[in-house]
């Protein structure tokens, strides 16, 4: 991948609307990292709200384009202002700001994420003990928003279980994976911990069910593969111990790691077939560990 | 009332509890807020934005959207504390008072996260420095927003050439962090 500085305009003039880019897009980190490794950066001095002091309200309106060139050059000679700056216009920034173009990965992420997080929203509803425990806690207030939540989750599952999908909560009719962890109904919660990491092999396995050879393909199909490691992350795990629980959502974490650098690849236009080797070492991996598991 | 553009977001929070309403309503607070989200998160936890901006909008709802006056700081809120809260683990440090809300998010990220492709890139820059120490004063020239034609003439050479060993250097740089990452990996 190419350093964030290289994307950088010559011509000072454009230099604002390309933070202002920066600082809603996906790689400010990379870009405070390149400036404080490579150039030689100053510590700030004073707060953020100091330096810009009457200027704030301009540049929430207008970007940094509305402070003058010499604080504008502080800003970015000084990284550890970006990051409270980044975190300023997306709190309390204007339409300026949501105008600006967002890089096709940020929103590809986007949507894959919004496929999985439907895709989790109905069993916390429908399980009736949390909200039982929620509302003696917590009082009426909270009843309100989860009983309708446990009602309709109820729904999605009848429906589900009639071969529907309730077309309101899917982002797309192809953004439901049919396959893997991401599938509905993958991850058992009542089974028993053999069993689960059983069902998490088998899981795994399904990747290679097919074998895409073109780009694109290969490139959906992984992205479900990657969706389905969401779900391990951010999912509770109830058969698992705690430890157990913790150890996979490390790993889930690093293989995760591992299809994005080869998402990555095939965006920057690597040979697919060499990703998908790649990809299947990661599996054989994930499998293997999964396997080894049962009966520890 | 039904879900729209204009529907604040406590007005769409509060369509969530209506089965009728609540696609459309998460729909509109979903394009609302993930992208700002994503940004925020992955300056800050880069390999792990992903998966703590889902769980922040698995929050949300296990929440029952009480963050609904100012949704966009609670979801920011929930992936700091999480990310850090996650890095501590992973590094063995006591867990007393992760779970308390930070003063600055950025103060309190940014030292944990870049520590590694830091550390890469600035090795980087050493080798560079020493064996290419003409490309090495273009970037140092670029770094300081130093205008092109003035480095150029600054370092004794023509413009062309300065654009030249710009391009040259930082494909080097890229080149190097990357393969240093490789390197680095564990299996």
């Amino acid at each position: 991948m190419t350093l964030a500085i290289a994307t950088m305009p010559d011509d000072p003039q454009a230099r604002s609307r390309w933070l202002d880019e920066q600082l809603v897009g996906d790689r400010l980190g990379d870009l405070v990292d390149e400036l404080m490794a490579l150039g030689q950066p100053q510590t700030a001095r004073g707060s953020l709200a100091e330096l810009i002091g009457k200027y704030r309200k301009e540049l929430l309106a207008r970007g940094t384009g509305a402070l003058p060139e010499p604080m504008r050059r502080q800003v970015l000679q000084a990284p550890d202002y970006l990051l409270e700056l980044q975190e300023l216009v997306l709190l309390e920034g204007g339409p300026y700001w949501n105008s600006l173009p967002r890089p096709n990965r940020l929103t590809n992420i986007v949507e894959r994420s919004r496929a999985a997080i439907l895709a989790q929203i109905p069993p916390p509803f429908a399980d009736p003990e949390p909200i039982h425990t929620a509302g003696r806690h917590r009082g009426r207030g909270i009843l309100q928003w989860i009983i309708p939540f446990a009602v309709a989750a109820s729904v999605v599952l009848v429906l589900w279980g009639a071969g529907w999908w309730w077309p309101q909560w899917s982002a797309s009719p192809e953004g439901a994976v049919a396959w893997g962890w991401a599938k509905p109904g993958a991850l058992p919660q009542t089974a028993s911990a053999d069993d689960y990491y059983a069902t998490l092999a088998a899981g795994g396995q399904q990747w290679f069910a097919t074998r895409p050879d073109d780009r694109v393909s290969l490139a959906r199909r992984l992205s479900e593969l990657r969706q389905g490691c969401s779900i391990l992350i951010i999912s509770d795990h109830p058969p698992l111990s705690a430890e157990q629980s913790r150890e996979l959502k490390d790993r889930c974490r690093k293989w995760a790691g591992q299809f994005d650098a080869a998402l990555a690849k095939l965006e920057a236009g690597e040979d697919p077939i060499q990703v998908r080797t790649e990809v299947d070492a990661t599996v054989e991996k994930l499998v293997g560990y999964l396997n080894s598991q049962r009966h520890v | 009332m039904t879900p729209a553009a204009e529907s604040s977001d406590a007005q769409l929070a509060g369509m969530l509890a209506d089965p009728a309403q609540q696609g459309e309503a998460f729909r509109l607070l979903y394009e609302r807020h993930a992208a700002p989200l994503l940004a925020f998160a992955t300056s800050r936890f880069r390999h792990r934005a992903e998966d703590l901006c889902q769980n922040a909008w698995l929050e949300a709802f296990r929440h029952g959207w009480k963050p609904a006056d100012n949704v966009r700081a609670w979801l920011f809120r929930v992936v700091t504390n999480r990310g850090i809260s996650d890095i501590r683990k992973e590094r063995s440090v006591s867990l007393a008072g992760v779970e308390e809300p930070v003063a600055s998010t950025a103060d309190a990220a940014e030292p944990l996260i870049h520590a590694e492709r830091l550390g890469r890139l600035k090795l980087c820059r050493e080798k560079l420095r020493q064996q290419k120490p003409d490309y090495y004063a273009v970037i140092q020239a670029v770094m300081a927003e130093e205008l092109p034609a003035a480095a150029a003439a600054r370092l004794g050479i023509s413009r062309a050439n300065f654009d030249q060993r710009k391009s040259r250097a930082l494909d080097a740089l890229a080149r190097c962090a990357g393969s240093e990452a490789r390197g680095s990996d564990h299996p």
